[in-house]
C-alpha cells in the first residue's frame, strides 16, 4: 500500500445502510437533539413515490416540519434562500435531503443559511467562512450516484447571474447518510447505468490522481469491486434489492474516495462538456473514463494495473501478464460501456456523437469541441490530474471521445 | 497561569520569513515583467478583468505577493494585503509549507493536492494565475529545478522564447519596469 | 460480505499524515474554531526532544499554548481534576494529546470534564449524557501507541468507557514524532493492533467502511513491521506503523470486539503477559476455528496479508489454508527478528489450561450472541496446547 509523503483524509459522515435503514432516522435525529425535520426533495423523487416511503418510515418517530419538493434539476440560489425561510417559519431543527446531487447540494446550502441565522447564502462563499458545526443534516441519496452525501462541497447556481458557486467546508458534510435499497429501486435502467458509471469514475480517478492516499485507495478498491459486480445486473434487473444496496454503498464509498483524493481529466473535461452542451454528468463520465486512463497511463501504469483485480476479479487477474493489465482495464471499461449500451436499448452512450437530446438532435456537436476544450482550462480538476493538460491536449482527447476511437497515445506530450 | 500548566508563546522563524519575503518580492516583479514579455502570459491576463487583484502568500501574517490589473496593466503591488480588497487569495497554510513549495521540494500542483494551499476566490481565475506562475518559474529557474516546480516542463518551447524571455524578464524584474 | 445485514459506521477523525504534518495544527484548530490549545503529555512517555520539536512547529503561528508534561504511566484522576480547573480558568478551547496510551486516556477524560462539567466519570453511564461533539481534541502519536487512541474507548479510573464522541477530531501523524527508538516499545502493541484489524476485516459484522480502515492497517503492518524491527530509525516504516495503529483503532470502534481482543481482556489479573503477545499466540487458533464457521470471512484476509498477485493466484477453496500459512510464517519471522519470542502456546506464555474456566467466567458470555463458551473453550484449549493449525 502506497504511503504518500503527505496526505489528509476525513470522512466524518455517519453511514447507515440496509434494506430498512430509513426507520432508524428518528432515533438518529434524537441522538443529535433534533425532532422536527424539514424534508427537501424534488418533483421527480416525490413523483416516484419515494417521499411517501420515507414519511411512512419516520412519521411515528418525528414530527415532519414540512416537505419542500421544488428543488430544480440544477440547484438554485433563490430556492436555497426560500427554503431557509420555510425552515425558520416552521421552527424546524433538522433537514432531511431525499434526492440526487442537486437536492443534497441545495440542502447543504439551506443548512448554511439557517445555521448562521442569515438570509442570504452569498455571504458565506469564501474559504473559511464557516466556523461552526451546522444544524443536523441527514442525506438520503436516491441515485447511486453522485456521492454528494459524503462530500464537503455544495455547488449552487445563481440562475440570474449565470454564476456557479462552490462552497467547500468540512462543516458541510451531512451528519448522517442513509443508504436504503428502497430509494434506488425505481431508477430506470438508463439512469442506473449512467449514475453507476459516474460512481465508478469517481473511484477510478481517485485511485490514480495526485491526492491519492491509503484510505481513499481502500475505499476506491471496495467501491470499484461492488460497482463492477453489480452495475450490469442491476441495470438489467432493477428489482434486485441486494444489488441496489451494493450499488448505493459502492457509490458512497466512491464519494468518500474522490472527496479525499480529488478527480482529474475525466471530470475536468466532463464538467466542461456539461456546461457548454448541457449533457448529463454521468453520460460524460462514462464516455471519458477510458480516455482519462489512456492519457495518464504513462504516469500511472502501476496504479491502473492494480485496478484489474477489483474490476475483473481474481480469476481474470491472474491470467493477465503484469505489463498489459492497465490496457486490459481500459478494454474492460469500454466493454462495460458496450454492455450497458445493449442493456439500455442503446440509450447509454459510448461516445459523444451517440448522445441525443430529447428532440433526437446530437447533444454534443463536433463544432463545439473547441469551446469545451477552452472551458476546461477554467476548471480546477486539472490540478489533480497526474499529467498536465492544455487546450491542444483537451481537444485531442475530446475529438477521440467524440468519435469513439482509442486515444493515439503517441500524440501525448509527456512530462 | 496556574503552576500546573506552563505557557508557551509560539516563536518566530526569522530567516525563513526573510527568504520567503525575498522570493515573493522577486516573483511578483517577475510576473509584472512576464506580462509584458510573454504572449501566453499576456493572453491569460487579458481574460482577467480590470481592477482585479490577487495575492499569493503565507498564513497567518504573510509575506504576500500582491498583483493587480491597473488600467489594463499588470502591476506588482507589494508584500502586504492589509487594507487591500482581494478578488483572489492563494493562501499557503503555514511557513513550513511555503518553504517546501519555494525550495521546490513540492511542486505547485502537488502542494495544492496536499491541501498546503487554500484557494479563496473564483477557481477559473485561480487556474489562470497558477498557469502564469508556472510559466514564470520556467523563465526564472534552470530546467533541472523548474522541472521540480511545474507538472510538465514545456520542452516544445523554441529556444529563442525561453532564453530571450529569460534575459528580458530578469532585467525587468531587477530594474522594476 | 452479507449485505442483507444493515450496518452503521462512524469515524469523525480527520487524519493528517506525513512531512510537516505538525505545522498544520494551527490552521486545523482554526477551522475547528479553536485558538488556544492545552497540550498534555508526559516526559516519562514522550522524549523531551520530541516535545521540543512539537513546540517548534508552532513557530510563526502567533499562537499561545499551555503545556502540561507530567502525565505518568497511570493517569491520575486528581491530576485531571486540577487540569480541568486550569483549562477553565485559563480559557483554553481545545486539547492536544501528545503521545499515546495513558496520555490519550487522560485527554479523553479531561475533554468530557471540560465539555460537560457536571458529568461524573465514576458513573459508567456518564457517556450517555453526551448529545453533541465535545471540545476539539487532537491526537499526536509519538513513538509508542496502543492502537486504541483513535478508538471510541477510554480507560478512566480503571474502567473502560465507550463513546464515539471520544474519538479525536484530528490525528497528526508526523514522521519526526513517530520515529521509533527500539523495537521493544512497539512490538506487543503493534501485534495487538494487527490482531484487532484482522478481526475487524474478517468478522461477522464487517462492512465496507470498516474494511477500508482495517485493510490499510493490515497492509501497512505486513509491509513495514519487519523493516521497523530491523531498523528502528527508519522513518518511513515508523510512519506507516503509526498510520496502521490509528486506522486499526477506527476500524475497531465500529465492530463488536472479536475473540482475540476479548480473550486478552479476560486474562486473570495475575498474568503478566502483554495483550499483544497473547493475542498473537491465539491468532492462528481463532482463525482456524472461525474459518470453519459460517459468517466469518477469514479467507478474505489473504488479500491484505499477501497482496493482489498472491491472492489471485490461490483458488478460492484453498484461500483459508493459505491465509493460515501466511499468518503463521509472519508470526514466526516476527518471533525471530523481534525483540522477544512469540510463545508457541499459551502454556509457554504462562497461561495454563487450568485457567480456562477463570477466563471463561471473566468473558461475561451470557450476554454474547456471536460466540459461546464452547467456542472459546475450544480455541483456548487449542492455543494452550499449541496445536498446529495449518
Amino acid at each position: 500500500m502506497k504511503l504518500p509523503g503527505y496526505y489528509e483524509f476525513c470522512c466524518s459522515v455517519k453511514l447507515v445502510a440496509g434494506h430498512d435503514a430509513l426507520e432508524k432516522i428518528p432515533s438518529l435525529l434524537a441522538s443529535l437533539g433534533a425532532k422536527k425535520p424539514l424534508i427537501i426533495t424534488d418533483k421527480g423523487v416525490a413523483g416516484a413515490g419515494l417521499i411517501k416511503i420515507v414519511t411512512d418510515a419516520i412519521s411515528s418517530g418525528v414530527e415532519i416540519g414540512g416537505i419542500a419538493d421544488n428543488v430544480p434539476p440544477d440547484s438554485d440560489l433563490k430556492v436555497v434562500n426560500q427554503l431557509a425561510k420555510l425552515y425558520q417559519q416552521n421552527h424546524c431543527d433538522a433537514i432531511i435531503a431525499v434526492g440526487g446531487g442537486s437536492v443534497i447540494d441545495t440542502a447543504k446550502g439551506v443548512n448554511i443559511v439557517v445555521s448562521e441565522n442569515a438570509d442570504d447564502l452569498m455571504k458565506f462563499s469564501g474559504a473559511g467562512a464557516l466556523k461552526r458545526a451546522l444544524k443536523p443534516l441527514v442525506a438520503v441519496p436516491t441515485t447511486a450516484g453522485t456521492g454528494s452525501e459524503v462530500t464537503l462541497v455544495a455547488v449552487i447556481k445563481d440562475q440570474e447571474k449565470h454564476l456557479k458557486m462552490a462552497f467547500t467546508s468540512y462543516f458541510l458534510l451531512p451528519n448522517i447518510s442513509v443508504l436504503d435499497s428502497r430509494m434506488t429501486m425505481t431508477m430506470p435502467p438508463f439512469i442506473t447505468a449512467m449514475t453507476g458509471m459516474d460512481a465508478l469514475t469517481h473511484a477510478i480517478e481517485a485511485y490514480y490522481c495526485l491526492q491519492k492516499n491509503p484510505l481513499s485507495d481502500s475505499s476506491a478498491h471496495a467501491a470499484i469491486s461492488m460497482i463492477c459486480k453489480n452495475i450490469l445486473d442491476v441495470t438489467k434487473n432493477p428489482g434486485n434489492k441486494d444489488g441496489r444496496l451494493a450499488m448505493a454503498i459502492g457509490a458512497s464509498l466512491a464519494g468518500i474516495a474522490f472527496s479525499n483524493s480529488m478527480v482529474g481529466l475525466v471530470h475536468n473535461l466532463g464538467h466542461s462538456v456539461g456546461s457548454v452542451c448541457g449533457t448529463p454528468h454521468g453520460a460524460c463520465m462514462s464516455i471519458l473514463l477510458p480516455y482519462g486512463l489512456e492519457y495518464n497511463m504513462h504516469k500511472r501504469r502501476n496504479e491502473m494495473s492494480e485496478l484489474l483485480l477489483p474490476i475483473a476479479g481474481p480469476e481474470v487477474y491472474k491470467t493477465i501478464p503484469k505489463d498489459i493489465r492497465a490496457d486490459k482495464v481500459v478494454a474492460l471499461i469500454r466493454k462495460l460501456n458496450n454492455d450497458l449500451h445493449q442493456a439500455t436499448g442503446g440509450r447509454h452512450a459510448r461516445c459523444f456523437k451517440e448522445i441525443m437530446d430529447r428532440e433526437g438532435k446530437p447533444s454534443v456537436p463536433r463544432e463545439k469541441l473547441p469551446d469545451v476544450a477552452r472551458a476546461a482550462l477554467l476548471d480546477g480538476a486539472s490540478t489533480y490530474n497526474p499529467e498536465d493538460t492544455d487546450y491542444e491536449d483537451n481537444l485531442m482527447v475530446l475529438e477521440a471521445a467524440w468519435e469513439g476511437v482509442p486515444l493515439d497515445t503517441s500524440r501525448i506530450r509527456k512530462g | 497561569m496556574s503552576n500546573l500548566v506552563r505557557k508557551v508563546n509560539a516563536g518566530e522563524k526569522v530567516l525563513k520569513r526573510l527568504y520567503l519575503f525575498v522570493f515573493l518580492w522577486f516573483t511578483g516583479r517577475a510576473v509584472q515583467a512576464a506580462a509584458k514579455v510573454d504572449d501566453q502570459v499576456k493572453k491569460e491576463f487579458d481574460a482577467i478583468p480590470n481592477g482585479f487583484t490577487f495575492a499569493l502568500g503565507v498564513m497567518p501574517k504573510g509575506p504576500w505577493m500582491v498583483i493587480g490589473k491597473v488600467n489594463g496593466k499588470i502591476k506588482y503591488l507589494g508584500w502586504s494585503i492589509e487594507g487591500i480588497r482581494l478578488n483572489l487569495r492563494l493562501a499557503i497554510n503555514n511557513i513550513e509549507a511555503a518553504m517546501l513549495i519555494f525550495t521546490f521540494q513540492e511542486g505547485t500542483a502537488l502542494a495544492t493536492a496536499r491541501n498546503r494551499i487554500i484557494v479563496d476566490g473564483e477557481v477559473p481565475y485561480a487556474m489562470s494565475v497558477i498557469r502564469v506562475l508556472d510559466i514564470v518559474e520556467v523563465y526564472l529557474l534552470v530546467k533541472i529545478i523548474a522541472k521540480l516546480a511545474v507538472k510538465r516542463y514545456p520542452v516544445w518551447w523554441p529556444r529563442g522564447r525561453k532564453y530571450v524571455g529569460r534575459i528580458l524578464i530578469y532585467t525587468r524584474t531587477l530594474l522594476g519596469f | 460480505m452479507n449485505l442483507s445485514n444493515s450496518f452503521e459506521f462512524t469515524c469523525p477523525t480527520k487524519t493528517n499524515s506525513g512531512n510537516r504534518a505538525l505545522e498544520n495544527i494551527p490552521v486545523e484548530l482554526e477551522s475547528l474554531d479553536a485558538r488556544k490549545p492545552l497540550v498534555i503529555t508526559g516526559t516519562d512517555i514522550v522524549d523531551q526532544q520530541l516535545i521540543d520539536i512539537f513546540l517548534g512547529a508552532f513557530g510563526n503561528s502567533g499562537m499561545t499554548l499551555g503545556i502540561f508534561d507530567s502525565i505518568g504511566k497511570n493517569a491520575d484522576s486528581s491530576m485531571i481534576e486540577q487540569l480541568k480547573k486550569a483549562y477553565i480558568d485559563e480559557k483554553f478551547d481545545s486539547i492536544i494529546a501528545l503521545g499515546g496510551g495513558p496520555v490519550m486516556d487522560a485527554a479523553k477524560s479531561l475533554n468530557i470534564m471540560v465539555s460537560l462539567p457536571t458529568a461524573d466519570l465514576r458513573n459508567s453511564s456518564a457517556t450517555s449524557l453526551i448529545q453533541k461533539p465535545l471540545r476539539p481534541l487532537v491526537y499526536v502519536p509519538a513513538d509508542t501507541a496502543t492502537g486504541l487512541e483513535t478508538s471510541k474507548f477510554a480507560s478512566i479510573n480503571g474502567a473502560t468507557l465507550s463513546s464515539h464522541y471520544f474519538m479525536p477530531n484530528l490525528v497528526i501523524i508526523d514522521p519526526r514524532m513517530t520515529r521509533v527508538k527500539n523495537g521493544k516499545a512497539v512490538f506487543a502493541n503493534t501485534l495487538a493492533a494487527f490482531c484487532r484489524a484482522l478481526e475487524a476485516y474478517t468478522g461477522q459484522d464487517k462492512n465496507p467502511l470498516t474494511d477500508s480502515y482495517a485493510f490499510a492497517a493490515i497492509q501497512f503492518i505486513c509491509e513495514n513491521f519487519l523493516t521497523l524491527l530491523a531498523t528502528p530509525g527508519d522513518s518511513k516504516a515508523g510512519l506507516a506503523i503509526a498510520n496502521a495503529m490509528a486506522m486499526s483503532g477506527c476500524a475497531f470502534s465500529n465492530v463488536e470486539a472479536g475473540m482475540l481482543h476479548r480473550i486478552a481482556q479476560a486474562l486473570p489479573a495475575r498474568i503478566n503477559a502483554q495483550s499483544g503477545i497473547v493475542m498473537s499466540v491465539c491468532l492462528p487458533h481463532v482463525f482456524a476455528y472461525c474459518g470453519k464457521k459460517s459468517g466469518y470471512f477469514i479467507a478474505e484476509a489473504l488479500l491484505p496479508l499477501a497482496g493482489h498477485d498472491e491472492y489471485a493466484a490461490v483458488p478460492a477453496k484453498q484461500r483459508l489454508e493459505k491465509t493460515l500459512k501466511v499468518i503463521g510464517q509472519f508470526l514466526t519471522e516476527l518471533s525471530v527478528k523481534g525483540p522477544e519470542r512469540i510463545p508457541a502456546s499459551l502454556t509457554e506464555a504462562g497461561i495454563e489450561s487450568s485457567m480456562i474456566d477463570d477466563i471463561l467466567s471473566n468473558l461475561k458470555l451470557d450476554q454474547d450472541t456471536q460466540m459461546n463458551a464452547d467456542d472459546f473453550r475450544a480455541v483456548l484449549e487449542s492455543a494452550c496446547e499449541g496445536r498446529p493449525v495449518a
